[in-house]
């Protein structure tokens, strides 16, 4: 279930943001907009190239997202994302148009989540 | 102060690295992607670099074949910050110079400034 797995992320994110406070005096709650916006761009840019069929753009574009959620501690989105890029580097857009748009309903149930109880 | 250039094109890894290890005490450079961090080499000789692998422009490989392809850089450490399913590339990353690799999502700022600081103390001269 989508919102099971948005619901293990935000507790993930929850402790990851913490410690990563911690290393950089940035407030979790700073962390956690930093993050949101970084992925939505990432996300919306990945949707443009690939409706312009620039699947070279979308894995460059994933794998930044990816990344950059895994260092958030969101598990279950970094693997959806990692795969997305599999499948985009892979050449198959289609299957790539489908876990684009389940990442980006997973990514939104995990913000929503995240709005509604994590600010310091 | 020792230099580090951080070669990062993901805006948010790129702040939480260079926060990390500024309150460790080096000096730190981020360059954008592979062209701009190879301009940061030249520009700074810095005591370490910090690279990632999927850069615009000149992407991660390119840019340590470069390094290791000049005789003054020959040397000069490299840390590979990577995801974790860059695993079947990690004998490639060695053999290319890799000095570290490391994955980004199993690692904190901290202690990736940790590890900076560990291979930086293992290329000392011992007294």
């Amino acid at each position: 279930m989508p919102a099971d797995r948005a619901a293990a992320d935000a507790k993930l994110v929850a402790e990851r943001l913490a410690t990563l406070a911690d290393d950089t005096g940035m407030t979790t709650g700073e962390l956690q907009d930093m993050w949101l916006a970084e992925t939505a761009e990432r996300l919306e840019l990945a949707v443009n190239a690939l409706a312009a069929g620039d699947l070279s753009e979308v894995v460059r574009l994933v794998h930044s997202a990816a990344g950059t959620t895994g260092i958030c501690g969101a598990a279950e989105l970094a693997q959806d994302l990692t795969n997305l890029e599999h499948l985009a580097a892979a050449g198959r857009a289609d299957d790539a148009q489908r876990a684009l748009g389940s990442a980006r309903v997973e990514f939104g149930l995990l913000t929503s989540v995240l709005h509604g109880g994590l600010r310091h | 102060m020792k230099r580090i250039v951080v070669i990062e094109d993901n805006v948010m890894a790129a702040n939480l690295y260079q926060t990390a290890l500024t309150r460790d005490g080096y000096r730190v450079e981020v360059a954008p992607d592979g062209e701009a961090g190879l301009a940061a080499i030249a520009r700074s000789s810095p005591d370490l670099v910090l690279l990632d692998l999927m850069l615009p422009k000149v992407d991660g490989f390119e840019v340590l074949r470069r390094i290791r392809a000049t005789p003054d850089l020959a040397t000069l450490p490299v840390i590979i910050t990577s995801n974790a399913y860059t695993a079947p590339r990690l004998e490639e990353l060695r053999q290319a110079g890799a000095t570290q690799i490391v994955t980004k999502s199993s690692l904190s700022p901290k202690e990736l400034a940790r590890v900076v600081r560990q291979t930086l103390e293992q290329l000392e001269p011992k007294s």
